[in-house]
């Protein structure tokens, strides 16, 4: 079954600066998939090249097996962007502003009316839907991007960070409306650096960072490259080379990250080898400040494939 | 393609009369400009207001050739006599050269030939109207010379042989009004250099179509790719030939509409006779929108080239400001295109308010028909086009498509 998005060794330099470096996944009907990785990763620049806003340096970008470098405007018809930062006319109302996309994609008279009415109803606009943007709040602005990409129906929606630089109450809003969407089994592609974003939503994930995919699949199947068991974090006065010999000779327990004064180990079979685990630690005369244990996440998996923390 | 350009200039053109500020640009400020500088200048600037330079070097030096300079002095000339030609006598622009046999050779009944040179720098218009004034002079000379034979008791065939009260009836009737005249005039308004409302009214008009599109438009522009609009268009259907080219469409309209405000103003202000203003845009009215459209297309061009160069509205708005100050200044919007010394002329040329002038000035002023305009619009197309190609290249670097 063709896929409704495929892109295949996508590249986009600035320079010096190689921004997306041969980029491969695919995205089947009803999928939502999201592409998570910190600011900068080269997210925004993959989006923009499926939205044809970047002309891409090599690879290709298919949507329901249309080539966007063949025939462009099929391929944007197809397709339903909500840029990361809000992009609406600030002079004209909700309505106005509906009225105005649902033209540029072909709809008119009482179809688009019928349609705005239902987006409107759908992001909790309709009381506001006639005042002037520029009176809205930062969460009804993101509500008001979010409707605009979705005035025509689109078969595969970009969602591009929606809720970034939000307050939490707007940001639950947002997700709410987010969530709707999916239910209604539309294909997504959502790029978000909020990892419980990315955990509740996406069927499939890539974690993307310097331009590259590291790592593609389910929320299990990520997790499961982690190992099955428990993460073990330890704050002390340790240096990592001596550290590193000492966990040599403490049999099951994996490294995941160590640096001088902290290490994180992933505990086979669980909360179990905990104790164990300490206990070996201890007896090898470390001196430790601090000790969490936790199941790990995609967060930790995020680290152990870049060395870096999600939010850096 | 039509369709979907239209749909984007129209919205646009909502947006731009949404601003409140683009109202009071495009309506209040051009007409109080309009009628100011009008009614300051509202002098009739006829061939009679006109005083042309002639420097006159008068080698024969004789009653006869001193009753011409009198004859001279009867026309709107602003003369400078010589005895011989001064030093620096290549510079005059306008030089009338008596020779000294100009006398005897008149009382002989021999040709006598006037050398009448220009200098390559010389106002053309002024240059015609100073060889019609000339020619004005000999008719009228001609016939004092008839008056004065029929009242001489003998002829003279040498100049000594004149007495004083023949020289002095000379000169005389050489300062009486003369019995043959000749009336010339320009077809249309009979001005050899626009002045009065004749300058400033299209000159206003010129200006502010430059500055209502250039300010308002590479703010707008530049807004729509800092709020992120721009490139949203971008990502739809809609192709960057179809939204930049929406984008032309909406500000050659506003070009146009700003055009048609100052053009009824004007022809208001001179059937009112509005503070003693006199103007009419004349019979050729209806054909200067065969330069108003293209020359509305060709600073609506460069609006996106300039849009297209800042990120932020402030930039824009300021370079727009200042771009089009020069435009106007140097295409002939203030003063006259004729007035300008020609350096200035070769640097106006680079501007499309000049070609709008001159195509103003040939329809309204020197009353040339539709044939005039022809070169001027296929100029400022070209403009337009080159604008249009910058601007397409900007907006590209600036991060758009």
């Amino acid at each position: 079954m063709t896929p409704v998005l495929a892109v295949e060794n996508l590249r986009k330099s600035f320079g010096d600066l190689v921004a997306v470096d041969g980029v491969d996944f695919e995205v089947a009907e009803g999928e939502i998939f999201g592409f998570l990785g910190p600011n900068g990763a080269g997210k925004t620049t993959t989006i923009s090249m499926i939205a044809g806003l970047l002309r891409p340096d090599d690879g290709e970008i298919r949507v329901d097996g249309v080539s966007i470098a063949d025939d462009a405007r099929a391929v944007k018809r197809k397709l339903g962007v909500v840029p990361q930062d809000v992009a609406v006319y600030a002079e004209l109302s909700a309505r106005e502003n509906l009225r105005f996309w649902g033209g540029i994609y072909g709809l008119k008279g009482q179809a688009l009316r019928e349609r705005i009415e239902e987006l409107l109803d759908q992001v909790g606009l309709s009381e506001r839907a006639d005042d002037p943007v520029k009176q809205y709040s930062g969460g009804m602005k993101r509500r008001l991007n979010l409707a605009m990409g979705l005035i025509h129906r689109p078969r595969l929606i970009l969602l591009d960070e929606p809720t970034v630089g939000i307050d939490p109450q707007a940001r639950k809003k947002i997700l709410e409306i987010v969530e709707s969407i999916t239910r209604g089994g539309q294909t997504v592609l959502y790029t978000t650096h909020y990892l419980e974003e990315a955990e509740s939503f996406c069927d499939r994930l890539a974690i993307i960072d310097h331009g590259r995919i590291l790592a593609e699949g389910s929320i299990a199947q990520l997790k499961a490259q982690l190992g099955e068991g428990s993460l073990l974090t330890v704050q002390g006065e340790f240096l990592e080379q001596p550290f590193r010999e000492i966990l040599a000779g403490l049999g099951d327990l994996r490294e995941v990250e160590i640096t001088d004064g902290r290490a994180m180990l992933l505990v086979p079979g669980g909360s179990r080898g905990v104790g164990p685990a300490l206990e070996g630690l201890y007896g090898a005369g470390l001196h430790l400040d601090d000790v969490l244990i936790k199941e790990p996440n995609l967060e930790d998996l995020f680290l152990k494939l870049t060395g870096r923390e999600l939010r850096d | 393609m039509t369709g979907r350009m239209w749909h984007l200039a129209r919205h646009d053109s909502r947006l731009f009369l949404l601003r409140k500020e683009n109202l009071f640009f495009m309506l209040v400020m051009p007409i109080l400009f309009m009628l100011f500088f009008s009614s300051v200048f509202r002098g009739g600037g006829g061939p009679e207001d006109v005083k042309v330079k002639l420097s006159v070097i008068d080698q024969d030096r004789s009653f006869l050739s001193h009753a011409f300079v009198r004859q001279l002095e009867g026309e709107h000339f602003d003369l400078a006599v010589f005895d011989a030609a001064p030093a620096d006598s290549v510079e005059l622009l306008r030089v009338l050269t008596i020779p000294a046999s100009f006398g005897d050779s008149i009382l002989a009944g021999r040709k006598v030939e006037l050398d009448f040179t220009k200098h390559p720098d010389s106002n053309l218009s002024y240059d015609v109207a100073a060889e019609m004034h000339l020619h004005r002079a000999q008719v009228a000379f001609l016939g004092t010379l008839i008056r004065w034979e029929q009242e001489l008791s003998r002829r003279f065939d040498h100049i000594d042989q004149v007495g004083e009260a023949d020289r002095a009836r000379l000169l005389a009737l050489a300062a009486e009004p003369s019995l043959v005249t000749v009336q010339d005039r320009w077809a249309g308004e009979g001005r050899p250099v626009p002045s009065g409302a004749g300058q400033s009214i299209p000159g206003m008009l010129a200006m502010f179509v430059v500055m209502t599109v250039l300010i308002g438009g590479s703010e707008s522009l530049t807004r729509e790719k800092h709020q992120g609009t721009l490139a949203r268009l971008l990502s739809t259907p809609f192709s960057r030939g179809e939204v930049l080219g929406g984008k032309v469409l909406h500000l050659t309209l506003v070009g146009l509409v700003q055009a048609l405000v100052l053009m009824g103003a004007g022809e208001a202000m001179g059937a009112f006779h509005l503070f003693g203003i006199d103007f009419s845009w004349g019979p050729h009215a209806p054909t200067l929108i065969l330069v108003l459209i293209p020359y509305a297309f060709a600073v609506a061009c460069l609006t996106l080239f300039v849009g297209g160069l800042f990120r932020t509205t402030q930039q824009a708005e300021s370079m727009a400001w200042l771009l089009g100050m020069i435009l106007a200044a140097i295409g002939g919007c203030w003063w006259p295109l004729e007035a300008m010394p020609h350096g200035a002329r070769v640097l106006a040329a680079f501007s499309p308010a000049y070609w709008a002038m001159s195509a103003f000035h040939a329809l309204i002023t020197f009353g040339q028909g539709p044939s005039a305009v022809i070169l001027p619009s296929l100029i400022l197309i070209g403009f337009g086009a080159l604008f249009a190609w910058l601007g397409g290249r900007t907006m590209r670097s600036g991060g758009i498509g």
